[in-house]
């Protein structure tokens, strides 16, 4: 059956020698005899001089599908398919995986296909869900080199089959996943004896909520849940098709949840619970629950770009945190347990397979109920647990870590989450990677010098994408609460929309201001001008609205202020374009005196000058055109509607200057960023004596 | 009555967590236990004919994660502050906790200051007194309490419950101060005419 590969080449293999030579693999040999199952070996793999993990081995022994011989399971309990492609000459055959971890069908097979009544046309969530999965396992298919048999060393009359694959199977599983961090030396095919903390345990994740989707189930029937369902789906893709911003998601969906559920009659749902309250809580986690498997996918990040940067700085620093252990963080060495440790980093790790928060949010709790077995009904206090928590965090390193976090923490019903246990795991955890966020060197038990100055950078990096929550000021009572409004927020801080939220809040304070004092803008500038003259008539509420306007007026002091005069300065301009070429000359003789006006107001003068003699070009053209087959009246018509238009013209460029601060300035070529105050005032004095003069003259000529 | 919050604070090493756990194994008259986990419980409380539950996180004393407490506060109605009697450090420390708590909460909590370790009456060092005058300071209630021969215990919690109670009853105010809560009506308004609105607002004044 050996095909290409001759049994020199079996013998290197060192992935088969250590499935078939260790004592330890016996299980393995066993599941390959039981099942009639194949041994995948990565040739890529065994070359390599590195550890092969027990894990590994586990996830490339297979057992057939009895139903489909081309279906396999790993023994850890992976799907794959062997696929092949026959072209004109030559067969190809290769391996992918189908994945996902067979916990995660299950929840699919009772929550989606059961679930949905036809009542939901275009949500439609089995084909969603599964364009999700096949995306999120895209696996990297893998060419089969070959086949071969080997005899079981044990047993003469049994043959494993062998086929030669070109690269491992499992490397797509989480940022390092084929190094796990211990090796499974207990054997995974003992089976627990199931005592009554086990049977406790499954009671508590039901409590929960994984099966939220499926407690209503029952229910489907009831035509005015249907009908609910339908609104809210409904409402679900309004909201995908309408753009807007995840940050602004949140709030309007919870405050439609609310608001759909109110006066919603709940006698005949969910009649194990005794209380209202409960009931219309878990229609409402059922809602969100809901539309969130649809939105989760278009609205995990907040900012892909930031939140991606964060995500691997994340995962860097969990990598080199690594070096840290049970001394560094003061847990007592009692409660190291390899098997427990390894299944909690495990139920951490998977927490980027699920979709919604509540799915996301198991996990973490799964993660932190199986480290409780550690404590052996022992109670633990938090004093004990959070180092724990934070080791298994480190070594989980979980996948996309923060945006899960920031996705959980947006996403989950802000009324719900600060009182159930579920919430609690959260915070625990989030308290946990706050820690590790912002670690310092007094934290740690005789830390490794070496390791801040190796993590330094990653730090930085974070830190400025993040901003770290400051809690010093312990004593001074602040009035505003912002950090409990939300904590995210502060943290987020870097974000631009974070920003863009603040500058609106502050728009709707003064807002408010105003309306309250049911005035408009004009009556409000009145009485700022007042108000400055004697703040104490007015309220202390006016007064502090008031100094909002001063302190926006601050800070645009010096750009306003050269509008004003740029106002100024060119309504005398509008003046002089208007006047006669004798007047010019008296203001001539006017600004002679006067250096800095003068040389401004040649400059000034070339400018009009050259400006009037193309427009007198253009015009005399035009007219020389005109004037061949026409009259003379037609002409002067002409003219006067030429006039006119230069008129337009002027008034239209004066308008434009207005508008741009800086266009004046270029227009005397004066450097403006030069410029200083004293010298505008200067220049507007000297405009506003030329302004005079011309308008005695004219005074005096009219008598 | 739906869930209230208490949190569980004090300086390491002082027995909170020794307080919940016999919390936890105390028979006292028509609990029922909910959920047991590590630092974390919910338990029913009957106070006259109304029935409580309250849901009670620890939280880690070592100073090394002093920061993280602020995280736990969050929608508590309540906060059992423990010091040990045996050790004057632990009550005068709680000062600082109150100040956090104060800043961080922002609204008004129920108080209990609670001495544990009332059984070891030979090495106290810290007066009644001074608790009491700390309890009155801020508005809270004193206990002795012992979490090794379970004195006091129940009867602190039932007191704790009762507060909780009335407390709640007293302040009806929305629990959501999380989040505002917004109109749902402005996903139907068309998003350029919103945004245009936002540029015209922020040009103002």
């Amino acid at each position: 059956m050996s095909t290409g590969f001759d049994s020199q080449e079996l013998t290197k293999n060192k992935l088969l020698l250590e499935l078939l030579n260790n004592t330890e693999n016996e299980d393995l040999l066993d599941f390959l005899n039981r099942h009639s199952g194949t041994f995948f070996s990565p040739v890529s793999e065994s070359i390599k001089n590195r550890e092969i993990t027990r894990d590994f081995l586990e996830t490339h022994t297979t057992a057939k599908n009895p139903l489909n011989d081309d279906l396999f399971v790993a023994h850890n309990s992976y799907l794959g398919q062997i696929r092949s492609i026959t072209t004109k000459d030559l067969k190809v055959e290769f391996v992918t995986k189908c994945q996902p971890p067979i916990k995660e069908r299950d929840l699919n097979k009772t929550t989606l296909s059961d679930l949905f009544p036809n009542s939901l046309p275009s949500l439609n969530h089995t084909s969603n869900q599964e364009k999700l999965v096949q995306k999120r396992t895209k696996f990297p298919e893998v060419d089969i080199l070959g086949e071969a048999v080997v005899q079981d060393p044990r047993n003469t009359i049994n043959e494993i089959s062998i086929i030669f694959i070109s690269s491992p199977l499992c490397k797509d599983n989480g940022p390092n996943d084929d190094k796990l961090l211990f090796d499974f030396n207990t054997k995974q095919t003992e089976t627990r004896n199931i005592t009554k903390e086990d049977q406790d345990l499954k009671k508590q994740k039901g409590d929960n909520g994984q099966d939220i989707l499926v407690s209503l189930a029952p229910y489907l029937g009831n035509e005015e849940l249907q009908k609910l369902i339908f609104r809210v789906g409904k409402f679900g893709r309004k909201l995908l098709g309408s753009n807007l911003h995840p940050n602004e998601i949140p709030e309007i969906l919870f405050s439609y949840l609310d608001s759909a559920i109110e006066g919603f009659p709940t006698e005949k749902l969910l009649l194990d619970e005794e209380y209202e309250e409960k009931k219309i809580e878990k229609l409402k986690l059922f809602l969100t629950e809901i539309i969130l498997l649809e939105l989760s996918k278009t609205l995990f990040y907040f900012d892909e770009k930031v939140d991606k940067t964060i995500d691997e700085t994340m995962n860097v620093l969990f990598t080199k945190f690594k070096v840290l252990d049970f001394n560094n963080l003061e847990i007592s060495d009692k409660l190291f347990n390899k098997e427990i440790l390894n299944r909690a980093i495990k139920a951490l790790r998977s927490i980027d397979n699920y979709v919604t928060p509540r799915q996301k949010m198991t996990c973490i709790a799964e993660c932190s109920i199986i480290l409780g077995e550690l404590f052996d009904n022992n109670f633990s206090g938090a004093d004990e647990f959070i180092p724990i928590l934070i080791y298994t965090l480190i070594q989980a390193n979980p996948p996309r870590w923060h945006s899960n976090l920031q996705f959980i923490e947006n996403f989950s019903d802000p009324e719900w989450l600060p009182l159930s246990s579920l919430g609690f795991h959260f915070t625990n955890i989030f308290s946990a990677t706050y820690f590790l966020q912002n670690l310092e060197p007094e934290q740690i038990k005789d830390p490794d010098p070496l390791l801040f100055i190796v993590t330094k950078n990653a730090f930085e990096l974070l830190h400025s994408l993040t901003k770290k929550i400051d809690y010093t000021n312990y004593g001074e009572c602040n009035d505003s609460f912002e950090f409990l409004e939300n904590p995210n927020e502060k943290i987020y801080k870097n974000n631009n929309n974070y920003k863009n939220s603040l500058k609106s809040r502050k728009v709707k304070s003064r807002k408010k201001w105003r309306k309250t004092r049911n005035l408009t803008r004009e009556k409000i500038i009145n009485d700022y001008y007042k108000y400055r003259q004697n703040p104490l008539h007015f309220d202390s509420k006016d007064q502090d609205g008031f100094l909002m306007i001063e302190t926006n007026l601050k800070k645009n002091k010096s750009s306003k202020k050269n509008k004003i005069d740029n106002k100024k300065g060119m309504v005398n301009q509008k003046d002089n374009n208007g006047k006669k070429e004798n007047e010019r000359n008296v203001e001539k003789a006017e600004t002679g005196k006067k250096v800095k006006a003068n040389k401004v107001e040649d400059v000034n003068k070339n400018k009009l000058n050259l400006k009037r003699k193309i427009e007198k070009n253009v015009t005399t053209l035009e007219m020389a055109e005109m004037g061949e087959g026409e009259e003379q009246d037609e002409l002067k018509k002409k003219m006067k509607n030429q006039k006119k238009k230069k008129k337009k013209v002027t008034l239209e460029k004066n308008i434009l200057n207005l508008k741009n601060p800086y266009n004046k300035f270029q227009f005397y070529n004066v450097n403006f960023e030069e410029l200083k105050i004293n010298d505008v005032n200067q220049l507007l004095q000297d405009y506003k004596k030329l302004v005079r003069a011309v308008v005695e003259t004219d005074s005096t000529k009219l008598k | 009555m739906k869930k209230q919050k208490v949190v569980l604070l004090g300086k390491g090493r002082v027995g909170k967590t020794s307080i919940f756990k016999r919390f936890l194994q105390n028979e006292f008259h028509d609990n029922e236990v909910t959920t047991i986990q590590p630092q974390y419980l919910e338990k029913q409380v009957k106070v006259n004919t109304e029935k409580v539950t309250l849901s009670i996180w620890d939280t880690a004393g070592q100073e090394r994660f002093r920061g993280l407490n602020p995280l736990f506060y969050r929608n508590s109605k309540a906060a059992i502050m423990v010091y040990d009697i045996t050790d004057q450090e632990s009550l005068d420390s709680l000062e600082d906790w109150l100040a956090e708590l104060k800043n961080q909460v922002g609204h008004k909590i129920v108080l209990m200051i609670v001495g544990n370790k009332s059984d070891l009456k030979k090495k106290r060092q810290v007066s009644i007194e001074d608790a009491e005058n700390l309890a009155k300071k801020v508005g809270a209630q004193h206990f002795c309490v012992s979490a090794k021969t379970g004195e006091n215990i129940d009867e602190m919690f039932h007191e704790l419950a009762k507060r909780v109670m009335k407390f709640v009853k007293e302040n009806k105010t929305p629990l959501n101060t999380t989040k505002s809560r917004r109109n749902f009506a402005l996903v139907n308004e068309d998003v350029e005419t919103k945004k245009k609105k936002k540029k015209n607002n922020d040009g103002c004044c």
